[in-house]
């Protein structure tokens, strides 16, 4: 019997997350600010018990989410499903700073999974803070120039709005290459290591997509043979190399990473793009400085 | 791949060959050997001492024909391009070592057998001679995967657009938008399939890759909208008289012209496994190199029984870089177990696939729920936690431990 969740499930089920991660931050924060150990004894008692109801629930929660087939392997054919928080962009699935996603059968060619989103009326109202990135769908230079790597854009309706995720797929798979953060999300998850001989393998690692590096003319890249895409709900999945039908070329809409949270949408501004931005043209050393500060991390 | 010395070429007369194996080497020849079919010999030279004094005292001939008679692998190998048909069949035996020989037939009546240092040598030689140069990558209109009958008819269709080219520049016309009949179309496959000529793409396929006539099953009306799907062809009607036409789309044209100007070989490889009493084919390629990509086709078994393909369109690096992997793949395999009841007893219920070791998120709280019922410890000195699920933060960590959201 399918555990999928139905809107109204994901809507009472997220409510009822937002109302005990609250009371579990309150108690964390009380705890940490506890310098009598003695005294915080209760505290950790309904922290324990805050703590077990809210892993409950997300259980229902991850195990509800429905499992969309979202794009394929351009080198195995292999199609790439997930579950992913379709209903809308309140859940915790979108939860930018804590995303809280089930884990996935993927394909072994899969390398990173960015994306887009444009935005269709007004977003659902959540305190979770949601960036689900530009409203026009982009690339990344810097992984598509590696020969081993190519991308797949597709389309999926998240609520009414218009997702675009964007898959990248490495064959052979290259070690040592700093991926980019999971779609919505601060973080990816790096199987192997990002700096091989002093960074054990296994770590979340947080590389954001720089403005200054997302390109948005996908035809180039589709007439170089490293993008490839998937017509709009096309349940086949069937891959494309070809441009004069591509639907994902110039489409309206914004190129800045927006940001959602209680009903407000922004956008990335100029001064706070990225703390790399006054040093655009710096290349490789955005990635040195990302490198550095995984091997402080890890320790 | 890598530098490899030529390898020793030795040169036996064919009628000879089963003599000098069975009775100066004493030597059997099994199954999957080059020299199966003819083991049963005709009029050899009188004296094979005498006149294969050098070779039988040779270590590296003598190697050459311990694997030559008994191999447990073997590549074949078609090529075709200006010389015609050509085929060779490299010989591996483990007990060897990694050493492979070659075989191939030539026009004199003589083999000419060579010995390489491992498959890769081999390889590296093909490609030197064969692949020829492509540095840039290049589009891909037929991705993964694609039913047979739909990639031979993408191959007829590559072959139309040449075709219809060809007929253009003989008659000097010229067409704003390539076209081909559609009746034109469907009718000259067939005669392309039995023509075997190795001039046009879709015969060529079919004749070089070991195992493909094999699969030439029926094409089914539906796979045409492949064609149409990827932008191979177009269906329209001329004007005036409305007889149905299909124009060359991006695919077709790009590709046709590709094919057109830059293609004059291919190449088929089929590597078979000695399992059980006989052998097993565990890859079937074709390659096809032009001046913009080389393109390398895998024919692989689908769960139905139906035959699917792999195309890609690779560099020179990116070929050898994707050889390498599969035929390093079947030549360090071993030959597989016979399943006993008590290795079937021992086996893991549901075993998993690699692909189930890949995640994209760390598996967390729903996977870790012990971890995340835990507590901090009593005796822990205070310090950091979590703001998002309470748990204890190690010094310096960037993420927590439990659920993964960002310290911050």
């Amino acid at each position: 019997m399918s555990n999928t969740m139905t809107a109204a499930d994901q809507k009472n089920i997220t409510a009822a997350l937002l109302d005990l991660a609250d009371r579990r931050m309150r108690l964390a924060a009380e705890l940490s600010a506890s310098e009598e150990e003695t005294g915080a004894g209760d505290v950790r008692e309904q922290l324990e018990k805050t703590a077990a109801e809210f892993s409950d629930l997300l259980g229902r929660y991850l195990n509800g989410l429905p499992v969309r087939p979202l794009s394929r392997c351009p080198f195995t054919g292999e199609v790439l499903s997930m579950a992913v928080d379709d209903f809308g962009l309140n859940g915790f699935f979108w939860n930018n700073d804590a995303p809280k996603r089930p884990r996935n059968r993927l394909p072994e060619t899969y390398f990173a999974m960015d994306g887009a989103l444009k935005l269709s009326g007004k977003p659902e109202i959540s305190p979770l803070l949601c960036c689900p990135g530009p409203d026009v769908p982009y690339v990344l230079p810097r992984l598509l120039r590696r020969r081993e790597i190519k991308a797949v854009i597709s389309c999926l309706k998240i609520g009414a709005h218009t997702g675009y995720p964007i898959f990248y797929y490495a064959d052979p798979m290259p070690d040592g290459v700093l991926r980019v953060n999971d779609w919505g999300t601060e973080r990816y998850w790096e199987p192997g290591s990002p700096v091989p001989g002093s960074v054990p393998p296994g770590l979340y690692v947080d590389v954001p997509a720089r403005p200054e590096e997302m390109d948005f003319d996908l035809a180039s890249w589709i007439r170089a043979g490293k993008l490839l895409w998937i017509a709009p709900e096309d349940a086949a999945l069937t891959l494309h190399g070809g441009i004069s039908r591509c639907p994902y070329l110039d489409l309206p809409g914004s190129r800045k990473v927006k940001y959602i949270q209680n009903g407000e949408v922004w956008e990335d501004d100029e001064e706070k793009a990225s703390p790399y931005a006054e040093n655009a043209e710096a290349g490789e050393e955005h990635f040195e400085e990302q490198t550095e500060s995984i091997g402080k991390g890890a320790k | 791949m890598g530098t490899h010395q030529e390898p020793s070429v030795f040169i036996v007369k064919q009628a000879d060959i089963p003599a000098l194996f069975q009775k100066e080497l004493r030597l059997e020849i099994t199954s999957g050997s080059l020299f199966y079919t003819i083991r049963q010999g005709g009029a050899a030279s009188s004296n094979l001492k005498k006149t294969y004094a050098s070779l039988l005292a040779d270590p590296e001939f003598l190697r050459a024909a311990r694997i030559l008679a008994q191999p447990d692998l073997y590549v074949t190998v078609r090529a075709a391009g200006i010389k015609g048909l050509t085929e060779l069949r490299l010989h591996r035996r483990k007990d060897e070592g990694a050493y492979v020989a070659a075989a191939e037939a030539m026009e004199d009546g003589g083999i000419a057998i060579s010995v390489f240092d491992d498959y890769r040598a081999y390889l590296d030689r093909w490609a030197r001679d064969s692949a020829g140069t492509a540095d840039e990558t290049a589009v891909n209109y037929l991705p993964p995967k694609i039913r047979f009958g739909e990639f031979l008819l993408a191959l007829h269709a590559i072959d139309s657009f040449r075709l219809v080219s060809y007929r253009n520049m003989l008659d000097h016309a010229f067409m704003e938008r390539t076209y081909i009949k559609t009746a034109e179309f469907t009718q000259s496959m067939a005669d392309s399939i039995r023509s075997l000529d190795i001039r046009w793409l879709l015969p060529a396929f079919l004749a070089v890759t070991p195992g493909a006539e094999e699969c030439r099953a029926k094409i089914d009306p539906k796979d045409l909208a492949v064609l149409m799907e990827q932008d191979f062809l177009v269906p329209s009607k001329l004007s005036p008289g409305g007889e149905d036409i299909l124009y060359f789309g991006e695919a077709g044209q790009l590709m046709g012209v590709e094919f057109l100007r830059s293609w004059f070989s291919s190449f088929g490889f089929e590597i078979q496994v000695a399992e059980g009493t006989g052998f097993t084919a565990a890859e079937r390629l074709f390659i096809a190199p032009t001046l913009l990509s080389i393109r390398l086709v895998r024919l692989e078994t689908a769960e139905d029984g139906g035959v699917m393909v792999n195309h890609q369109a690779y560099t020179t690096d990116q070929l050898m870089q994707k050889l390498d992997e599969l035929f390093g793949a079947v030549f360090a395999a071993e030959r597989p177990a016979v399943p006993t009841a008590a290795s079937d007893a021992a086996a893991p219920s549901e075993p998993l696939s690699p692909a189930a070791e890949t995640s994209l998120e760390k598996p967390a709280e729903e996977t870790a729920p012990a971890q995340a019922k835990t507590p901090p410890a009593a005796s822990a000195p205070a310090g950091r936690f979590c703001w998002n699920c309470g748990h204890k933060l190690s010094d310096n960590a960037a993420f927590c431990a439990n659920c993964g959201a960002k310290v911050k």
